[in-house]
């Protein structure tokens, strides 16, 4: 069986989660190659840590990942495409699958060989349970890896540029969202519906006294309460910082899909029956206002 | 300009509670008590498409907007209530059976169902049951158009047809440039408008037009990807509720969590 293990690079995460990704490749198969893409204005030293004979590809990540995905798809014959998880790789992932006629799967779990049969595992039903899927013939999955630290040496002899284009749109720009750190935080101030939009500015500014990032639940960005970069979950972004602290959020498993990586998670609610609590380590039955103008009032004085 | 937007109805997963999805270790659970909901991402192309009609008339250009869904059930609330916010026609494609983890076949039903040629195909990125996410790339594919992923906001404005996409870190703004099938994603436009009993009224007699599967002669999709279990994960973190009053519990969360990275 040979296996593919892509990322496509937005940052050094993403190469530490390549790395992952390229392990658990390796206990599944003999065969494992790697694919990295990275943006057209990447400068790269001679040595990168990624696996040895890594294929690496620049291309404009603003452009469409159905070009990349035929190019790549040309010199590639491979059983199974192993892609970390992310926006682009989710794109790129649709775009080879229908290309290449493979079975695509998204936002995978896991992935094992048994007999011969390959299971892949998948959170499915608004993450409220874990789906175990049989694959027959080759098979395409983005995959939610681990980080790892393993020190790679590859030397870069060659990088493929592709130029993308964008299919369908013309006369593109764009506009940055204020950059925020919440995938990188260490600590995480995150509001749910039981935080009123005239109160946001204190837990904006608890987030910034504690030296950490705010971010919420998708209703509170959906009603516009923060922006929609700050959104936690499956559909928002994942936080793995050490400290979360959670105000007046219900606990949906589309949102704790986001903070479930999180070291300590602290939540304070005023329903005592509240499902992130069962999602918490520690767990307050409260008023998010009284608490949160209590910390500030600690952490100033 | 001929609009068509597929939706799926599934069940509002915020309701089911945590019993039933604790005894689902097959795929006979329990949620017909559980109200029925447009998919979520499903209800924000809607909702866009209906702002991409108000945007086409300010310039008096007509918009016709299709609405197409897949499924047995008696979705006569929901058919009312697109014809009074405005959707021109609904269709109700049934006796599919079971179509969850199936988007090709999906796809197919799709593009086979809409022959009547559309300028655009709007969609969810996925919906909120099997959370698959691909059917949009199976359909583009069949079509042989462009498919643009994660789109925020649709309108027409001097003439064209103005995008708004959802990238990593911020927006993207562009013209379509022909037909294609767009999904949405996070929206700037999320729910999907409110009718008034007159608007309910004046469409009273309006009803779904319905395609019998069995009658678009799909040729067979296998499905590579079999569903072979379904478990709830029990992620219970046995969570430890503080119960001093309000001085003592701040006082704790500085001391014994705030304190672990140094604050």
């Amino acid at each position: 069986m040979k296996i593919t293990v892509l990322t496509i690079c937005n940052n050094d995460i993403d190469l530490k989660k390549h790395n992952g990704l390229f392990e658990l490749a390796e206990n599944l198969a003999s065969e494992v190659y790697s694919i990295c893409v990275f943006s057209s204005d990447k400068v790269f030293n001679t040595e990168i840590n990624l696996p040895k004979n890594t294929v690496i590809f620049q291309c404009d990540f603003l452009g469409d990942m159905k070009k990349l995905g035929g190019a790549i798809a040309e010199n590639n014959e491979t059983d199974i495409m192993l892609i970390t998880k992310n926006t682009l790789g989710n794109e790129f992932a649709g775009f080879f699958g229908t290309k290449t006629g493979a079975s695509v799967m998204l936002n995978c779990n896991g992935i094992s060989v048994n007999g011969g049969e390959v299971y892949i595992t998948k959170k499915v039903y608004s993450e409220n349970l874990m789906g175990e899927f049989q694959c027959n013939g080759k098979l395409v999955a983005t995959m939610n890896s681990l980080k790892s630290d393993m020190n790679y040496t590859c030397t870069i002899n060659h990088v493929t540029h592709v130029d993308t284009g964008f299919d369908g749109l013309e006369g593109i720009t764009i506009v940055k969202a204020e950059e925020n750190a919440l995938e990188q935080c260490e600590i995480l101030v995150a509001i749910g519906r039981g935080v009123k939009k005239n109160t946001l500015e204190k837990y904006q500014q608890l987030a910034e006294k504690l030296g950490g990032e705010i971010g919420g639940t998708r209703p509170v960005t959906y009603d516009g309460i923060i922006d929609l970069s700050r959104m936690i979950g499956n559909s928002g972004k994942a936080v793995s910082a050490k400290v979360a602290i959670v105000f007046g959020a219900s606990g949906a498993l589309p949102f704790v899909a986001g903070i479930e990586n999180c070291g300590t998670i602290l939540s304070i609610n005023k329903d005592e029956n509240a499902m992130i609590f069962k999602n918490s380590n520690y767990g307050i039955v409260g008023d998010v206002q009284e608490y949160v103008d209590m910390l500030l009032e600690k952490i100033q004085g | 300009m001929k609009v068509l937007v597929c939706f799926k109805i599934v069940k509002d997963m915020d309701y089911v509670i945590d019993r039933d999805w604790e005894i689902a270790n097959s795929s006979e659970f329990e949620l017909s008590y559980v109200k029925d909901v447009i998919s979520c991402f499903d209800e924000s192309a809607l909702e866009n498409a209906l702002r991409l009609k108000d945007s086409a008339r300010l310039e008096n250009v007509q918009c016709d907007i299709t609405a197409l869904t897949i499924g047995d059930g008696n979705y006569d609330n929901f058919v009312k209530n697109l014809f009074a916010v405005g959707i021109s026609e609904v269709v109700q494609v049934k006796g599919c059976g079971e179509l969850d983890f199936q988007p090709e076949l999906v796809s197919e039903i799709i593009a086979k169902t809409s022959v009547e040629k559309f300028d655009l195909i709007l969609l969810g990125n996925e919906d909120s049951t099997s959370n698959c996410g691909i059917t949009g790339f199976h359909l583009a594919n069949k079509l042989n158009v462009p498919y643009i992923l994660s789109a925020n906001e649709i309108t027409y404005n001097n003439g064209e047809l103005k995008l708004t996409k959802n990238i990593d870190d911020g927006l993207m703004f562009g013209k379509i440039t022909g037909d294609c099938v767009v999904s949405f994603s996070n929206s700037n436009n999320p729910y999907l408008r409110f009718s008034t009993l007159r608007d309910r009224l004046k469409v009273s007699s309006k009803t779904a037009t319905v395609v019998e599967f069995t009658d678009l002669n799909l040729s067979n999709i296998e499905n590579n990807l079999k569903l072979v279990s379904l478990k709830r994960e029990n992620k219970d973190l046995n969570c430890e509720m503080l119960v001093g009053n309000l001085q003592e519990n701040v006082q704790f969360i500085m001391d014994n969590i705030l304190n672990e990275v140094g604050k």
